[in-house]
């Protein structure tokens, strides 16, 4: 800042800065401050009424891994499934509404956004309530044989990944739906021209175009749907527990804080890795070609 | 910053408003999410805000904190646990005393309501709640840590009414900090309409055919118990080495997916429901939980069953000591207890209360429940003290199977 005032009558050098501050400021309060804490906290001893002492505990990772190495890796998998699901279900509504939805392409956006403004947690407890094992919902699913006499959905892995998709599915519907509406209509009209049948053009330019929307809703559905806990502990059972859950019962059950701190360190790393490497297979610079 | 790649003709713009300098818009979008992605870091933000305020101290017997300036305003507000209480109770109490009163059922697990209330009562601040419901362990361990407030014996002239097996524990034998408020057994509650055929044993909710229709207590002392009583061994003298075995049984269990949730007091929703066959229960609240389904039975397990006592302590940072005095006094009257235990149907400490009961309901009076007759007491165990150093050995064997 000092540098800038010394550049004199040139407001543009400074101005920037000064648009900046705010940001940076938020930043540093609300993202690298409690980053150290969680650092210092995940490298500290801990007894069994929750004090914790910092003592350079790298263990604490090595151990985050060992013991539930399995909640990881299931975290990852329901996310990526979740996400999946999400593109699966929400390519297409975008698709529509972007493209068919004519004058009714606001009114069906606002659909999709009108039952989020429901609590989360009430929408999750709703869930529970409709998947019931003696509910009707189940009862009719008995009765044609989709599952067995003695199956249920609650308290399954179906339930959580189910639960996750409902979730997240306006995350990624909305930032594909901002792509696809971009895309001029005139260039499916080239491609056709062109002797492209339907499939191809969308294949060949509508897809591409919209594959940004695509990459930005999985982020915005991947991440926190792996690191979820509401679902899981609502509609899931002790052997569906993702990541979360323990964080959440380190943190907030056995006050283990250098453990949840730890996991949630391992948790950022295993992410930012695997974000990395989906941004490098489809980032956003091979695509604006 | 990336370099951008040059914009020749090839990169001919659509519609005119895109590509300015900088971003584009199909970029932006891509970044945008991949910043907001990166930011909800999910749980790790969660752990975030609390580890600044966990604080770095060495661990021991805590020091107690000072005695907070008394509000000279007459209220009290109390944390209970769900279904421990009539409907009458709180607004008589209030008319009787003029104390407006607060009573929330929000206290639904020991170690959940210690780590919410944890970093607050370290710093000596106030809860916002003037009496909490721990259970004997806990109560110890947070008299031991100095976090609760010692009471004037002459304000509670009905202490005289405390029965005298609750009235001298080891870690408050003069009960200088702490009242009982219900006394219970821990045993098993099961739906009589979809099981084979009566639980009578622990082993019965290994039972395959209740696979994922059974629910275990996150109460280590209550789940671990009942599984010593079942594998022979005594809770009453639990030694790491001797919890062994019923440990791994409990993790066993739930590897085989037979366990569908660990819960604290809110096993009732699935039991009502019907989600759940059997389940780890606490006695009274089947009894109120038949008023949603009369198809639920309470049993102790014939290898035998836990029992223990909540208490009531008041904060340390409470201003609302006597009005927390006033109310213990009130509920320790035989009278009033009894009306609780009519409705609440766990074993009151309160003296009396047997006799108030055989005229006004004598049903509950003669209930073994309410009042286990010998052959019942020999069955029930309380589970031992443990050393901190031990405590945190079981604990930590216990969450790995509960919190993964």
């Amino acid at each position: 800042m000092a540098a800038g005032r010394e550049g004199g009558g040139k407001r543009g050098t400074w101005a920037p800065w000064a648009l900046m501050s705010p940001a940076v400021l938020w930043l540093t309060l609300f993202f690298l401050v409690p980053v150290y804490f969680l650092l210092r906290t995940a490298l500290s001893n801990v007894d069994f009424v929750g004090n914790t002492t910092f003592a350079w505990r790298w263990h604490n990772f090595s151990e985050a891994w060992t013991t539930y190495n399995s909640e990881f890796i299931r975290s990852f998998w329901y996310g990526a499934l979740a996400t999946l699901l999400c593109i699966a279900l929400g390519y297409p509504l975008a698709y529509v509404i972007a493209v068919r939805g004519g004058r009714w392409r606001n009114m069906l956006l606002g659909l999709v956004v009108v039952p989020f403004f429901t609590s989360y947690l009430i929408r999750t407890l709703a869930w529970k309530t409709l998947l019931q094992d003696r509910g009707p919902f189940v009862s009719l699913l008995r009765d044609v044989h989709l599952i067995g006499a003695n199956g249920r959905l609650l308290s399954t892995p179906a339930a959580v990944i189910g639960g996750l998709t409902y979730n997240f599915l306006p995350f990624m519907i909305l930032p594909i739906y901002v792509s696809l509406e971009k895309i001029d209509l005139n260039l499916v009209a080239a491609a056709k021209d062109l002797y492209s049948n339907p499939w191809r053009a969308f294949r060949k330019v509508v897809l591409p175009l919209s594959l940004p929307g695509v990459f930005a809703g999985s982020l915005l559905t991947f991440i926190p749907a792996s690191g979820d806990f509401v679902n899981a502990s609502l509609l899931g059972s002790p052997q569906t527990s993702m990541i979360g859950n323990v964080v959440q019962g380190n943190f907030l059950a056995t006050v283990n804080y250098p453990s949840a701190a730890a996991i949630s360190f391992v948790f950022m790393a295993i992410i930012l890795v695997l974000v990395l490497l989906y941004a490098r297979v489809l980032g956003t610079e091979e695509l604006s070609v | 910053m990336h370099t951008r790649r040059p914009t020749g003709p090839a990169r001919k713009r659509t519609n005119g408003q895109d590509s300015q300098d900088g971003l584009d818009r199909r970029q932006f979008i891509g970044r945008a999410g991949a910043l907001a992605g990166a930011l909800a870091f999910g749980p790790a933000l969660l752990a975030a805000c609390g580890s600044s305020s966990a604080g770095v101290s060495a661990s021991g017997k805590g020091k107690q904190c000072p005695v907070p300036t008394q509000s000279t305003t007459k209220e009290l507000s109390i944390s209970n646990w769900p279904l421990y209480i009539d409907k009458k109770t709180v607004s008589e109490f209030q008319k009787a005393t003029g104390i407006k009163t607060t009573y929330k059922e929000d206290y639904n697990d020991n170690d959940e309501y210690f780590a919410k209330v944890r970093p607050t009562l370290k710093a000596c601040r106030g809860i916002g709640r003037d009496m909490i419901v721990s259970t004997d362990w806990m109560a110890a361990r947070l008299i031991n840590l100095g976090w609760v407030a010692k009471l004037d014996s002459s304000k509670i002239p009905n202490k005289k009414n405390l029965i005298s097996t609750l009235a001298s524990p080891s870690w408050d034998p003069n009960r200088d900090y702490s009242l009982p408020w219900q006394s219970g057994m821990t045993g098993i509650a099961y739906n009589k309409k979809l099981v084979k055929k009566p639980v009578t044993s622990v082993a019965d909710l290994l039972d395959p055919a209740y696979k994922g229709k059974v629910t275990f207590l996150t109460e280590m002392r209550d789940a671990v118990g009942l599984f010593m009583l079942l594998e022979g061994k005594d809770p009453t003298k639990a030694t790491f080495a001797s919890a062994k075995s019923a440990f791994d049984a409990i993790e066993k269990a739930k590897n085989g997916g037979q366990i569908r949730r660990f819960t604290g007091n809110d096993y009732g929703d699935d039991l009502t429901a019907g989600n759940v066959v059997a389940a780890m229960a606490w006695s009274g609240d089947v009894v109120q939980l038949q008023a949603d389904n009369k198809d639920l039975e309470f049993v102790i397990p014939a290898d035998g069953g836990m029992i223990w006592a909540d208490n009531m302590l008041v904060p340390a940072p409470s201003t609302h000591y006597a009005d927390a005095e006033t109310w213990m006094n009130y509920v320790y009257d035989p009278t009033h207890a009894a009306q609780i235990t009519d409705e609440v149907q766990y074993i009151s400490p309160v003296q009396g209360v047997g006799e108030v009961l055989k005229t006004t309901d004598p049903s509950v009076a003669n209930n073994p429940l309410v009042n286990p007759p010998a052959s019942l007491k020999q069955r029930l165990h309380i589970f031992g003290g443990l050393t901190p150093a031990v405590e945190q050995q079981f604990n930590a064997r216990f969450n790995s199977i509960i919190h993964a």
